[in-house]
């Protein structure tokens, strides 16, 4: 969570494109993820992240504050969006080669191919999981959410969010093996 | 666990600065909702104005016709003078509109019709003009009959 | 040369200023909406009252009666059109869309006290029937007074808040003018420091803007309307005007450093 972030909102609620800036810088990265691991093309998961933002920017003015994370807001959009994305390309998209752009530019060169391969090839094999085992892969894993906001933002329990965990991680070492 | 590890390493994955900044950039731009045109803001004030309230407060410079074929990166439709201009006279009407509010409140409020068409503009009868001449000149005069306000209305009473 | 033998009366004066721009048919047009939009004309009525105090003809006792006639009827007009006046502001600020929470629910409690100012115009009613001459004096005082100390802090809100909204839209246009004009020469802006400076110079005069209309908004939401919140929006306006000459300026900037390019 952002500092500050409830006065931050506040402000975006009320129209300031800066206090959506900070919002923007905070969760992009984060939502940008979430969508690649699941279209697999990084074209379409900016352009889907980028209907994301917009989305919530247009929107903002009816958001409040329910007690949930600013991101689960977010992710909901997300999800919606990656769904509307399926359901107009119909046709099964090729698992896209490794691609280092994935990448932040210090992060490749540090890494080295051989980690970016074994990063890719997990990339791909949560690509092939169960949307709902990605999307706890993606918070819980990757973004080491809490499960109160992962479960919130899936509109699913806590007690729900825990089985499903154990359930992705187990169907994930299966498919890497 | 090895795969735990891995899927930390994922934090690496982020977008391309470039495409971050145009569209950050892109959505702070998009108007957020339906806002006012000038021209819906100032239409209540325009009915009473219309032309003569311009006193040229704003020096409105007519910037030519940019070509668009020399660089494509020049910002031209955001720098429309046409746009421009109206957006900048809009602000000058409406500056004459508030400094008559200053003087006289009513004004504001009087000078639009209400919805019904009826005004409640309180002015007695204007006699149209007598046109004399003075040393050859023609002159125009324009008598009036005293109007009488609400406030005079009662100090009258009073007495 | 144009010869004015008028008392200062808000409208014939905007006429006659609007004839000097529109010309001579206009000046025709002006003068028949004017006479056309004749309401409360109290002329009529207090001529009345002169002749009736001034009338040799009748006696002491029969010109008191026909005084007082003409007393009250004169009030009924002064209520009546008093009335139409606040209802006038009502509708008015009724048709104000105001964004801003705060100041909508200012708006709010400004209708409800207009409501009550018509309410107490309508009960001055109640007794005039009753009223003998100088019953009608203290009438015509109290209602004087209440004008001046109550129902002038009505106007003077809604106006406040009437002009303050309009600057506040007025801003979020230029806002959105900026952030255009800003994404428009973003690639250029690095390369030039002429373009750059014009930039910065339309941002502080959008924020000297935002920060005068926050200030009209305090004397607003406090309920207390003075000269100084118009003066603060008159201001702000100024401000946005300058916004745009640096947006004019910018066309021209940028003109030029494209010449500079190809020479």
């Amino acid at each position: 969570m952002l500092d500050g972030e409830k006065s931050i909102i506040e402000d975006a609620v009320g129209g300031e494109a800066s206090a959506f800036g900070a919002l923007y810088d905070h969760y992009q990265p984060m939502i940008y993820r979430f969508v690649l691991v699941k279209v697999g093309h990084r074209e379409e998961a900016e352009d889907l992240t980028h209907q994301v933002f917009l989305s919530a920017w247009q929107n903002i003015h009816g958001y409040k504050d329910m007690g949930f994370p600013f991101s689960s807001w977010l992710y909901k959009i997300a999800r919606n969006a990656v769904v509307d994305f399926y359901r107009s390309n119909k046709e099964a998209t090729s698992i896209e080669q490794v691609n280092p752009e994935f990448f932040a530019v210090p992060a490749a060169m540090q890494l080295g191919m051989d980690k970016i391969f074994e990063i890719d090839k997990v990339r791909q094999a949560i690509k092939n999981l169960d949307p709902i085992y990605q999307d706890v892969i993606m918070m819980r894993f990757v973004e080491d959410l809490p499960i109160r906001e992962v479960a919130q933002a899936l509109d699913k329990s806590e007690g729900a969010i825990k089985l499903i965990q154990h359930r992705a991680m187990k169907k994930l070492k299966e498919i890497l093996i | 666990m090895e795969l735990e590890k891995i899927l930390k390493e994922f934090k690496n994955i982020e977008p391309r600065a470039e495409f971050s900044k145009i569209s950050r950039a892109t959505i702070l731009a998009t108007t957020r909702t339906p806002k006012k045109t000038w021209a819906q803001i100032l239409w209540p004030s325009l009915r009473f104005s219309s032309g003569a309230l311009i006193t040229g407060f704003l020096i409105v410079i007519i910037v030519g016709a940019f070509s668009t074929g020399i660089n494509s990166r020049v910002p031209l439709a955001s720098l429309d003078p046409i746009t421009l201009k109206a957006e900048a006279e809009a602000i000058d009407i409406q500056i004459q509109l508030t400094a008559l509010g200053y003087d006289n409140p009513l004004q504001v409020i009087n000078d639009t019709s209400t919805p019904s068409g009826v005004s409640i503009k309180k002015v007695a009868k204007i006699i149209p003009t007598e046109i004399k001449t003075e040393e050859g000149k023609e002159t125009t005069v324009i008598e009036t009959e005293p109007v009488i306000t609400i406030e005079e209305a009662l100090e009258v009473l009073v007495k | 040369m144009i010869k004015k033998l008028i008392s200062f009366s808000f409208l014939t004066t905007t006429l006659l200023l609007g004839s000097f721009f529109l010309g001579d048919t206009s000046k025709t047009r002006a003068i028949e909406e004017a006479e056309a939009q004749v309401f409360c004309g109290f002329n009529e009525k207090l001529a009345e009252l002169i002749k009736v105090q001034t009338d040799k003809e009748a006696d002491s006792l029969q010109k008191i009666k026909n005084e007082l006639v003409v007393r009250k009827e004169l009030l009924n007009l002064i209520i009546d059109c008093s009335v139409k006046e606040a209802e006038l502001l009502k509708t008015k600020l009724e048709s104000v869309k105001i964004d801003d929470k705060e100041v909508a629910e200012v708006k709010e409690k400004t209708l409800s006290e207009i409501d009550r100012a018509i309410d107490y115009y309508e009960d001055q009613t109640l007794g005039i029937k009753d009223l003998g001459l100088q019953g009608s004096k203290l009438l015509a005082k109290k209602i004087l007074d209440w004008r001046s100390s109550n129902y002038s802090v009505l106007v003077g809100q809604t106006v406040n808040i009437i002009t303050w909204n309009n600057a506040e839209d007025f801003l979020s246009v230029a806002d959105q003018r900026f952030l255009d004009v800003s994404l428009g020469v973003s690639g250029i802006k690095e390369e030039s420091e002429e373009v750059s400076k014009v930039l910065d110079e339309a941002k502080e005069s959008l924020e000297n803007a935002r920060i005068l209309i926050a200030s009209s908004k305090k004397s607003i939401l406090e309920f207390a309307p003075n000269a100084d919140t118009i003066e603060d929006v008159k201001k702000a306006l100024e401000e946005l005007a300058s916004a745009y000459k640096s947006f004019f300026e910018m066309g021209q900037v940028i003109k030029d450093e494209t010449l500079k390019k190809i020479e």
